[in-house]
């Protein structure tokens, strides 16, 4: 008996002071709470601090912004299948510039886009310049056909 | 090749181009107090500074500015996405001042120099 009470204290001891300390953090745990409740306690109003608020909106506005340049881009992306003969033809040409392999052949091209066909006009100085122009030529021509004109001269 | 605009150091690249320095018209028209609308259909860009209304198309060496032909020593070209011009252009088209200074390209505007 003697034993059990020695035992016992102790553990009953403990159990008044965790109940203590309990209570007496109790206060400070409701302030917390009801801090908790203003901030997320209700997640549907709750939450919306002021600079919650201002994000979340700032959020939203950016995924609106974020659509609309989605859908800019694919009007941009709709459009470039619908380049003009003069679109085309300026579109050949920058490529020609460009060709590390035609060099400074290709800016002296000429190009002239119809409706139906691209014809490449001009001298370049080797069969691998020709062939390139070609290639260039097709890639930028869409549905048209590539009229080739050029003549290969050193 | 660095740029100054009005005497001011830019972050404006540039690149050679068959001994041309080249700028980006964006960027430049930009640093200048422009814009430029770009004509995907035509590829043609639409630099506007102040009253002057410059219209080139991709590759061409060649410009309408307010109704006038201007020539320019390379073509206007496009690399990514971005339309690169001559630094001259600036002169022939706009009257900006363009001046080589060592390494650095000095864009004034005579007017308020």
């Amino acid at each position: 008996m003697k034993l059990t009470f020695q035992r016992t204290l102790p553990l009953a001891s403990l159990v008044l002071l965790s109940q203590l300390a309990l209570v007496g953090c109790g206060p400070k745990d409701a302030d917390t709470a009801n801090s908790g409740n203003m901030s997320g306690g209700d997640n549907s109003v709750a939450t919306t601090a002021p600079g919650q608020a201002a994000e979340n909106a700032a959020n939203s506005a950016g995924n609106a912004v974020g659509n609309a340049a989605n859908s800019a881009g694919n009007a941009v992306g709709n459009a470039a299948d619908k380049v003009t003969n003069a679109g085309v033809t300026a579109k050949i040409k920058n490529a020609l510039i460009m060709s590390t392999v035609l060099g400074g052949a290709g800016k002296k091209l000429n190009v002239n886009t119809t409706d139906t066909e691209v014809m490449v006009m001009g001298t370049v100085p080797t069969a691998a310049a020709h062939a390139e122009a070609i290639k260039l030529a097709k890639a930028n021509a869409g549905t048209r056909k590539v009229v080739d004109h050029l003549e290969v001269k050193k | 090749m660095n740029i100054q605009i009005q005497g001011q150091d830019s972050t404006i690249e540039t690149k050679d181009r068959d001994g041309t320095t080249y700028v980006p018209l964006l960027d430049t028209v930009k640093a200048l107090g422009g814009d430029v609308k770009w004509d995907n259909l035509n590829k043609i860009a639409v630099a506007t500074i102040g009253q002057w209304v410059a219209t080139v198309a991709m590759a061409a060496e060649e410009a309408d500015v307010n109704g006038t032909h201007v020539t320019f020593d390379g073509p206007a070209i496009v690399e990514a996405n971005q339309m690169w011009a001559p630094v001259r252009f600036f002169e022939k088209a706009y009257g900006y001042r363009v001046e080589l200074n060592g390494d650095t390209v000095n864009i004034t505007n005579p007017a308020s120099a």
